[in-house]
């Protein structure tokens, strides 16, 4: 009963994590469900869904389907809409019926990509692990499929790594971003994976240097520097300060090609406590660290955590249950995360700053998204800090 | 690394033959893995001389997420690393998708990677019955499927179900059939009757292993019979077989 939720909803789960992926990509995705994971995705995870046209599918598994493991029927569905459909590429995603079943969405992908001759990726999903670790496998499954094609390097070219409507929404903050980078000089090569298209992830390979902006493109971060020697540095620009300093180390890196994380100096446990992605969250400690002197910030992981991006002081938080711990340790005095956990500190004196992310509370609060770069952010920083703007 | 799977209908003798395998595998310098997907979690008995060890089921059962690769993996007869995918409580749970989790946990604790095997064996219960027991051919593990029977009739409609699971999974690019393995029950025409299967499903019988006495002499001492009579008749037997297996 420990993992029971009492306030929080489930968080958005792996095949949303693929399916928000590939939004911007022209292709088919299928979700091998009963409907209700498809209806999750594009009722609360994707902002972009309405008043967008997407080809992306449920396979309406049944029960018997279910039983005989119909597999055949499941691809013959994905083969006809592919013919109607024309896709450049097709995605065939798991859900928590296909997993207790055993599908191979591999071995599907393979039969499929055999039969139709469109380029198929098959993702183990299973409904059950956050949706990092689905946007995580496909930028990288994507960057080895597409990739490698380019040997010419593009000095002052970049990748930005992690970028998703689920950790940074449907406002500006995509383009904010990308903005930033072009704006000192950098070509953005490609955004993995808002806004950008499969001609963008071949040139990918090109790029000096990677930028991850979220703790789900380490995995690809890791893969492109073994792979391509591209160096990364892995830090979310937040702010206005906080912003120059990763433009900063990016020219760092550009020339000495080694690999950052960013992280505060004089760091300790306390005082305040940042709920959320793990990534962000570092870099609005660094920013409090730096431009405010605030230096007593635990970041507490939702979605697991990366030893590489951590203090020896984070917390990877196991369920809500630790949550209601952590408030009532009596170790803080402020909260940083989401809307929906206001309601767990009840009477506590503890001062809340909301932070909005759509994997948390999906449309509740995702046209009240923080803009991530500029003065917005640099007041809501102050705000923490107790400085008044 | 050589990944092969050993098939055939439950009770025909995969484990012995694919622990004999290991044992006489290792005897001549490989390092071997074996890994029993049955529920039962005796196929590595006789190379841990009788002990029982946990299986990967129970160590998850036991530890969440903390189970490390010690808890899974033990060393048994000349070296054999043993591993022993378990199962559910008999009559509840899901016994295929027990097999999926075991295979998961080997594979995301870096089993292969880590303790390096030059071969792997998987020694996959009875039949073909469900998702979870086509995981061992699936891409990525086995490579090679061979399929124990005899020449009874309940044994080759089962070698026969298993083929015919295998083909369907052809498009698929899983694991290729690579023979049969006669474990002779010195029926009438046994060799005959095989060979036609053999034929029927376009494959070969790569060895036969007579019915003989020093297969259950080693079982009482909890030894394959590649240890506990490596000069017997049948310890030559079992090489033979290992080298065929190697050569296909």
């Amino acid at each position: 009963m420990s993992q029971l939720c009492v306030y929080l909803p489930p968080f958005s789960s792996d095949y949303s994590g693929v399916c928000t992926c590939l939004f911007d990509l022209n292709g088919m995705v299928v979700i091998h469900d009963a409907s209700c994971c498809c209806a999750n995705y594009v009722s609360y995870d994707e902002p972009r869904w309405f008043g967008n046209k997407r080809p992306i599918y449920c396979s309406a598994l049944r029960e018997i389907d279910a039983i005989l493991g119909d597999d055949e029927k499941f691809i013959r569905k994905v083969i006809s809409a592919c013919d109607s459909m024309k896709p450049e590429f097709i995605a065939v995603l798991g859900s928590p019926v296909p997993t207790i079943i055993g599908s191979d969405m591999n071995g599907i992908a393979q039969e499929i990509e055999g039969k139709t001759g469109v380029p198929t990726f098959g993702f183990s999903t299973t409904g059950f692990r956050y949706y990092n670790r689905g946007v995580a496998e496909a930028m990288v499954k994507f960057a080895k499929y597409y990739g490698g094609k380019s040997s010419q390097q593009n000095p002052g070219g970049v990748n930005i790594l992690g970028l998703t409507v689920l950790d940074f929404s449907d406002n500006s903050n995509a383009a904010d971003i990308r903005n930033l980078f072009e704006g000192n000089g950098f070509e953005v090569i490609c955004s993995f994976m808002m806004g950008c298209n499969l001609m963008d992830i071949q040139r990918s390979t090109q790029a000096e240097v990677n930028i991850v902006v979220s703790q789900s493109g380490m995995a690809l971060a890791a893969f492109m520097e073994k792979e391509w020697g591209i160096p990364y540095v892995a830090a979310t620009p937040l702010g206005n300060e906080g912003s120059e300093a990763v433009v900063r180390t990016v020219r760092q890196v550009c020339e000495d090609h080694k690999s950052r994380v960013l992280h505060g100096e004089g760091l300790h446990d306390g005082e305040v406590l940042i709920l959320g992605e793990q990534m962000i969250a570092n870099s609005l400690r660094n920013s409090l660290a730096q431009s405010y002197g605030i230096k007593g910030v635990t970041v507490g992981c939702l979605f697991g955590m990366d030893k590489a991006l951590a203090q020896d002081f984070d917390i990877d938080i196991r369920d809500e249950r630790h949550i209601r711990d952590l408030i009532t340790s009596g170790k803080y005095s402020k909260l940083v995360a989401d809307p929906l956990m206001k309601v767990m500190l009840k009477d506590r004196d503890i001062s809340f700053f909301p932070l909005p992310h759509v994997a948390v509370s999906s449309k509740l609060y995702w046209h009240r998204y923080k803009t991530f770069i500029g003065d917005k952010m640099e007041a809501f920083l102050a705000q923490i800090a107790g400085i008044p703007m | 690394m050589k990944k092969i799977a050993i098939y055939g209908k439950g009770g025909i003798g995969k484990s012995t033959i694919t622990a004999n395998l290991s044992a006489a595998l290792s005897k001549k310098g490989y390092k071997v893995m074996q890994i029993g997907c049955d529920p039962k979690s005796d196929s590595t008995k006789a190379l841990m001389h009788g002990v029982k060890i946990p299986t990967v089921l129970d160590q998850i059962k036991k530890n969440g997420k903390k189970v490390t690769l010690k808890e899974i993996v033990f060393e048994g007869y000349n070296g054999v690393l043993c591993a022993e995918a378990g199962g559910p409580t008999p009559g509840i749970g899901c016994a295929g998708r027990g097999i999926i989790t075991a295979f998961e946990k080997l594979e995301e604790l870096g089993a292969y990677e880590i303790l390096k095997p030059d071969l792997v064996f998987y020694d996959v219960l009875g039949d073909v019955v469900c998702g979870g027991f086509a995981m061992p051919i699936r891409n990525g593990y086995a490579d090679q499927v061979f399929i124990v029977t005899s020449g009874e009739m309940m044994a080759m409609y089962a070698a026969s179900n298993i083929v015919a699971a295998i083909e369907g999974f052809g498009k698929r690019g899983y694991a290729k059939y690579c023979g049969l393995i006669l474990n002779s029950r010195d029926i009438e025409n046994e060799y005959e009757l095989v060979s036609k299967l053999a034929r029927e499903t376009k494959g070969q019988i790569i060895g036969v292993i007579p019915r003989n006495i020093s297969v259950q002499n080693a079982e009482r001492l909890n030894q394959t019979v590649v240890e506990a009579f490596p000069d017997s008749e049948m310890a030559i037997c079992y090489r033979d077989l290992a080298d065929k297996v190697m050569e296909v």
